[in-house]
């Protein structure tokens, strides 16, 4: 078979993988506000002018000239980087032939405090990304954007577009104002598994504060080095709430978060339920088979150590079904999949590269 | 492993330092309040000393969050330096026992006048240096402060020029305040550490506005999981702001708060760095550099993989990685989830490796000599028991 195009460090280079795959976090942006408003009422299209209101930023998140934020190659002249389906399709889907690949539009939609302004602005966002994406290339799959500060509109927003078949998931911003495994939250979930979406937490989003227990980062790299105590935090309060014993059939993909954190993290949560678990009683077995049964990660960023190191991590993981490939575009990640390939078993290397997604996903 | 020394005599010793003891004086106690102005008794009996930790989510699983057999005849718990010199420092032939008050650090002075709040925190560290460090020469103690008290630096030149000076061998601090560590805001007790070339050690529970990026947690085990969130974002923050080109001698100790991320963390940041050099060009060398350099750790609690056989790799991994001499024994006592230094680095473990953890590492650091034929017993496996087998 064909090698497709792996993309790390500072250029691209062919891949030694020939077997399938499935691409399971690629980005899409919206390149501006304008594009939108075709898809909203009027008052919020009127709104929206006189305020003269450029839409949502998400520059803190992606600072859009950081070199973390758009590849250099990938970088368009003018606008927006993968803001067009054309885009997506020369840097990405073309060359590394990925059968599927799944889109996340994280637009800031819960820095707008207003609930129904929110709220029309994730149904607009939907509403242009089955029309521009999901309707112009059917390797794509895409996440539902929420209105994450109001759980009951959140709902309403999945039982609107949950049944079309390009959505997959519902993307849930990493950071939210409190921890999605709070009751308040639950009425979302019950959406997500009445439509059989995955439950996708991506980096992104807004906490009430500082996003760290331990204040404000100085600097961008500080608070991406850190991130991953977010994604922690929440698949700690998904377990302890008892999620998953409240929907059995949820599936849960941490995105952009990295993984090597994972197994000590679960031990010592695994600790932590055997010392206390009386007082979450519905936690009915070890945190870390509900991890393996409910949540899967991306495989990016890969944060890889020295080979023999990074072997012991993967035969922590106590499974073969945990990882997914993604090439995380436009960010640029210093990710080599081969040496990650590398230091896997035979039987581990297609789920990572297409078959835990096409599981997951229903694919 | 095989170029170890495998033989252990019968009566072999390792000598052991806890870097993690906590004494537990309440602003009540006699003790304290004989250090504190009459205004600030009155007052804190009226209206509260304002101890400010970031919250539990719920109350923990006892009182005290302590083991059921460390309750004194009075319902205390730690708070009689005999008692505890009995159940910990005899009991396990302790070379030292560094003592950290956490009391003595919660006091943010945040919510309390400031004048109070460090008019308590001395009281705290003399009551220690009094009460504990005179009792017995194994005690030795951490200088307890909040982070976040204005001029709180004093408190450290006061406690090592005093009387009992050469005994307080760490300023401890919660390891989550107003912002992060690295900030401008802590050059003072960075300084005050580096002058008198004290490690700083963090120790849970934090004093920030939440016990968790995402805000409170609902439950003390949710709350007790996250304090494994701190060190990943206090690490960074260090290291990003050039803390240790600006402070090359500083140390940093965390206390129970984990260690065998550390590799981990260390790939992450060099990954991040490679990415966004340009951002943070003030640094001098590779993060991970920094981290195997001025990053100290302690065991407790002790590490247990899903799967036995994973244990090896877990030490394995942390020694390769440069950190074989940065990881200390500690008990946490009088604490539910104690270790003992049987269980903290158990008989499975080479000879060589349990020397360092048990001892040598917070010898070096702390700067306590260990005695000579102290300890447990090297052959002694877990609780102490000596089974035929390794007999």
């Amino acid at each position: 078979m064909e090698s497709a195009v792996a993309y790390i460090g500072a250029k691209p280079r062919p891949s030694t993988w020939t077997g399938p795959i499935i691409d399971c976090d690629v980005h899409a942006c919206v390149p501006s506000i304008n594009a939108l408003l075709k898809y909203q009422p009027p008052l919020w299209v009127e709104t929206t002018r006189e305020r003269a209101w450029k839409g949502p930023s998400t520059a803190s998140i992606y600072p859009p000239n950081a070199e973390t934020s758009v590849r250099s190659e990938w970088r368009p002249e003018s606008g927006v980087a993968a803001s067009d389906v054309s885009m997506l399709q020369k840097h990405i889907l073309d060359v590394t032939r990925s059968e599927y690949a799944i889109l996340n539009c994280y637009y800031a939609v819960e820095s707008l405090r207003h609930p129904d302004w929110a709220a029309v602005l994730a149904s607009s966002v939907n509403d242009w990304l089955i029309e521009n994406w999901l309707e112009k290339d059917s390797r794509l799959r895409a996440s539902i954007v929420i209105p994450g500060r109001d759980p009951l509109a959140a709902a309403r927003e999945i039982d609107r577009v949950g049944s079309h078949p390009g959505f997959v998931q519902v993307l849930l911003p990493v950071r939210s104002e409190r921890p999605y495994g709070h009751r308040y939250f639950w009425p979302m979930f019950e959406a997500m598994v009445r439509h059989d979406l995955v439950a996708g937490i991506h980096w992104g989003g807004q906490t009430d504060g500082a996003p760290s227990p331990t204040g404000w980062a100085s600097w961008h790299a500080e608070e991406m080095a850190a991130e991953t105590q977010v994604f922690a935090s929440q698949m700690t309060s998904l377990i302890l709430e008892g999620v998953f014993q409240k929907f059995p059939q949820l599936r849960v993909s941490m995105l952009e978060g990295g993984f090597t954190w994972l197994p000590t993290w679960g031990w010592n949560l695994n600790k932590k339920w055997k010392g206390l678990r009386r007082e979450v009683p519905w936690v009915n077995r070890l945190p870390t088979e509900i991890i393996r049964d409910h949540i899967r990660f991306s495989a990016v960023p890969i944060d890889m150590g020295p080979p023999a190191h990074m072997r012991k991590i993967i035969e922590w993981l106590e499974s073969d079904d945990m990882l997914m490939f993604a090439t995380d575009y436009p960010h640029l990640h210093d990710d080599d999949m081969d040496d990650l390939l590398a230091v896997m078993p035979e039987s581990m290397r297609t789920n990572v590269m297409s078959e835990t997604a096409r599981r997951w996903y229903r694919l | 492993m095989s170029s170890q020394r495998q033989t252990i005599a019968d009566d072999e010793k390792i000598p052991v330092i806890d870097v993690d003891c906590h004494p537990m004086p309440r602003h009540f106690d006699a003790n304290v309040k004989k250090h504190l102005p009459r205004r600030w008794q009155e007052y804190m009996t009226k209206y509260h000393p304002g101890v400010a930790f970031s919250s539990f989510g719920s109350p923990p699983q006892r009182e005290f969050t302590h083991r059921l057999d460390a309750l004194d005849q009075n319902g205390r718990v730690s708070a009689d330096p005999m008692f505890v010199k009995k159940q910990l420092l005899d009991e396990y032939d302790l070379t030292a026992a560094v003592l950290t008050n956490i009391s003595g650090f919660g006091i943010t002075g945040a919510n309390r006048p400031a004048e109070m709040s460090r008019a308590l925190t001395s009281a705290f560290n003399d009551a220690i240096a009094e009460s504990w460090l005179q009792a017995d020469p194994r005690y030795y103690a951490a200088i307890s402060v909040g982070r976040d008290i204005p001029d709180i630096v004093n408190e450290i030149r006061r406690c090592k020029e005093g009387p009992m000076g050469d005994r307080f061998v760490t300023v401890l601090i919660p390891p989550s305040g107003e912002a992060p560590l690295g900030k401008e805001r802590y050059y003072p007790i960075l300084e005050a550490c580096v002058h008198y070339d004290l490690p700083l050690s963090a120790h849970v529970p934090g004093t920030g506005a939440k016990g968790t990026a995402l805000g409170h947690p609902s439950y003390y085990a949710e709350f007790h999981m996250n304090l494994a969130a701190h060190p990943m974002s206090t690490v960074p923050s260090l290291i990003f702001e050039g803390t240790f080109d600006r402070y090359p001698t500083l140390k940093i100790a965390f206390l129970e708060l984990g260690w065998s991320w550390a590799p981990t963390v260390a790939w992450r940041l060099d990954k991040v760095h490679k990415k966004l050099r340009n951002e943070v060009s003030h640094l001098q060398r590779k993060p991970s550099e920094y981290m195997r350099d001025h990053f100290w750790f302690a065991t407790q609690p002790v590490e247990e993989p899903e799967q036995v056989r994973h244990t090896e790799s877990i030490y394995q991994i942390f020694e390769e990685s440069g950190f074989a001499d940065k990881l200390m024994y500690s008990s946490d006592y009088p604490h539910w989830d104690f270790d003992s230094p049987y269980d903290g680095v158990a008989a499975h473990h080479p000879i060589e490796r349990r020397r360092r953890i048990l001892g040598e590492n917070a010898s070096k650091l702390f700067k306590i000599p260990l005695k000579e034929n102290s300890g447990i017993l090297a052959k002694a496996g877990p609780g102490g028991v000596i089974s035929p087998r390794a007999a």
